[in-house]
């Protein structure tokens, strides 16, 4: 397949995946961190001041 | 969740919906609605779009590498546009102090450089089989290294500066001093590219494009700019929560004391 | 503003000599090549107007992190912001004043390194003068940074990367017009004049953002 150009044609396609799938992993890894520690700050009491008016 | 779309839906128009999105807590209400919608849609975009390369013939004169194309020519769109909605976020902070503007080009930076990345890297790949090296000092890959270094400049200065509000002007005025700069850069590149350039490159411009690269290229460079978005809001959302954590762990620290 | 001229070239020509150490920093740079290329006269000769330029770059970027720094220190950055006059005016003042004691001595310092180069003569006069209308927009375009990241302890670094990439037009134009009045056939006036257009255009959008962000920083 892609015949002689399969040693570039393939990187590229690799190289594009892994940077994508690599930066959506990193946000996602991310905001679930981020959603967790709101979540055991929260736990020990801490709230912002925005929720504290509802 | 009714009483949301309810606001949203009043016919005060566009400017008046995108000041309500200024509270951060409305935001992420309807950034959690849209996107698993737009992660579906990007997706489906993206197979329909690989499908329609790997069907699509081969060019005479660059052959199979024309599938490089297709993934490089929309990475290399989106670095530009990436840095267009960085710019109009910095308009945002500086011109309407929009809280959100700042929050956007901070989460558009690293997706911009990752779509510059690409662009540099699979162009390379495509240079070499068909320049005959992976580097040219060509004017395009030139401009575009030279924007990827804009980009990660933007994103040291945003982890260098501690305190929020100034982080936000600084990234700013950075950005539209960039954004005013790069036509300039681009001119001078062209010069000196006309100067100093091997003749030999520029026989490999392209012709007008054939429907049969066109549509694909089309589809993937829509697909890469929902991508895109997807990624953007995804991001945007994170850096609320880390400006919640902070604002948290100062009220915490208060606390204590 | 003359006072403030004088204020600003007193602090700079006292304070451990700022000016001075740009001039060392361009010697250095200047000593380095030969041992990086080989000492082969005859290209030394051929890229010594690019060595120059490079050394001159890198030497106005070295001491722009000081062009605010210092009043913040001691607070005047505050009073500067506050005063009645047009911000932009006083940043461009600033910049002149920063010029004046990091950039023409860098100057006045190129032709006895363009002899150690075996730069010829024409070719030296022309750095000179692209370097005299070329790194005043080094200097403005670096105030945009210098503004940027005033509030970090040091940001010489982040300065240096970030006003890197916005400068490349000057060097592209800097360097086309020196080879323009070395080599024959290459143009010299019209890069020159971009040069030129570069640095006044930078005039204006230097000292504007740097205002800007200094008056936002300051409410």
């Amino acid at each position: 397949m892609f015949g002689k150009y399969a040693a570039f044609i393939i990187p590229s396609y690799l190289v594009s995946a892994l940077v994508v799938g690599g930066l959506t992993v990193w946000i996602m890894v991310q905001y679930r961190r981020r959603k967790a520690e709101i979540r055991e700050l929260e736990a020990r009491g801490i709230r912002r001041a925005s929720s504290r008016e509802r | 969740m009714t009483r949301q779309s309810a606001e949203i839906s009043q016919p005060a128009g566009f400017w008046a919906w995108l000041a309500s999105l200024a509270n951060p807590t409305r935001f992420m209400g309807i950034a959690d609605r849209v996107i698993p919608w737009l992660a579906a849609l990007s997706v489906a975009l993206l197979v329909a779009g690989l499908y329609m390369c790997f069907t699509a013939p081969e060019d005479y004169q660059q052959g199979a590498t024309v599938l490089i194309m297709f993934i490089h020519v929309p990475a290399a769109w989106l670095a530009m546009m990436c840095y267009s909605v960085m710019s109009i976020s910095a308009l945002g902070t500086l011109v309407w102090r929009h809280p959100l503007s700042d929050v956007s080009l901070r989460a558009a930076a690293p997706i911009g450089a990752a779509f510059t990345f690409i662009s540099l890297v699979t162009g390379s790949l495509w240079g070499k089989p068909m320049w005959g090296t992976y580097w040219v000092w060509d004017a395009r890959l030139t401009s575009v290294l030279v924007l990827f270094i804009i980009y990660l400049g933007i994103m040291a200065l945003a982890r260098a500066i501690e305190e929020p509000a100034q982080a936000a002007k600084s990234l700013a005025v950075i950005t539209l001093v960039g954004f005013v700069n790069i036509p300039i850069i681009k001119f001078s590149v062209d010069w000196w590219n006309t100067l100093h350039q091997p003749a030999s490159v520029s026989r490999f411009g392209r012709p007008a494009m054939d429907a049969a690269f066109l549509y694909p290229l089309l589809v993937m460079a829509l697909a890469y700019t929902l991508i895109f978005f997807t990624l953007h809001l995804m991001n945007m959302r994170s850096e609320i929560l880390k400006r919640r954590i902070r604002v948290m762990k100062l009220k915490a620290a208060e606390g204590v004391r | 503003m003359t006072a403030l001229l004088k204020r600003e070239l007193a602090i700079a020509f006292r304070a451990g000599g700022g000016a001075l150490t740009g001039v060392l920093f361009f010697l250095a740079v200047v000593v380095v090549f030969p041992f990086a290329v080989g000492p082969d006269m005859n290209l030394l000769a051929r890229i010594g107007p690019a060595i120059l330029w490079i050394g001159a770059l890198l030497a106005s970027l070295l001491g722009l992190d000081r062009l605010f720094a210092q009043d913040r220190e001691d607070g005047s950055l505050d009073l500067i912001v506050m005063q009645p006059h047009l911000l932009p005016l006083t940043i461009a003042i600033k910049c002149l004043a920063h010029w004046l004691a990091t950039g023409l001595p860098l100057i006045l310092a190129t032709p006895l390194f363009g002899i150690m180069l075996n730069v010829e003569p024409v070719g030296t006069g022309a750095v000179m003068l692209t370097l005299l209308v070329g790194t005043p927009a080094i200097t403005l375009i670096g105030a945009v940074g210098a503004a940027v990241t005033v509030t970090l302890p040091r940001g010489g670094l982040l300065i240096a990367i970030l006003v890197l990439p916005l400068v490349i037009p000057v060097l592209v134009f800097g360097i086309t017009a020196t080879n323009g009045a070395i080599y024959d056939p290459d143009p010299f006036t019209a890069p020159f004049l971009i040069l030129c257009a570069l640095t006044l255009f930078s005039g204006v959008l230097g000292p504007l953002a740097a205002a800007a962000m200094l008056r936002h920083s300051a409410d």
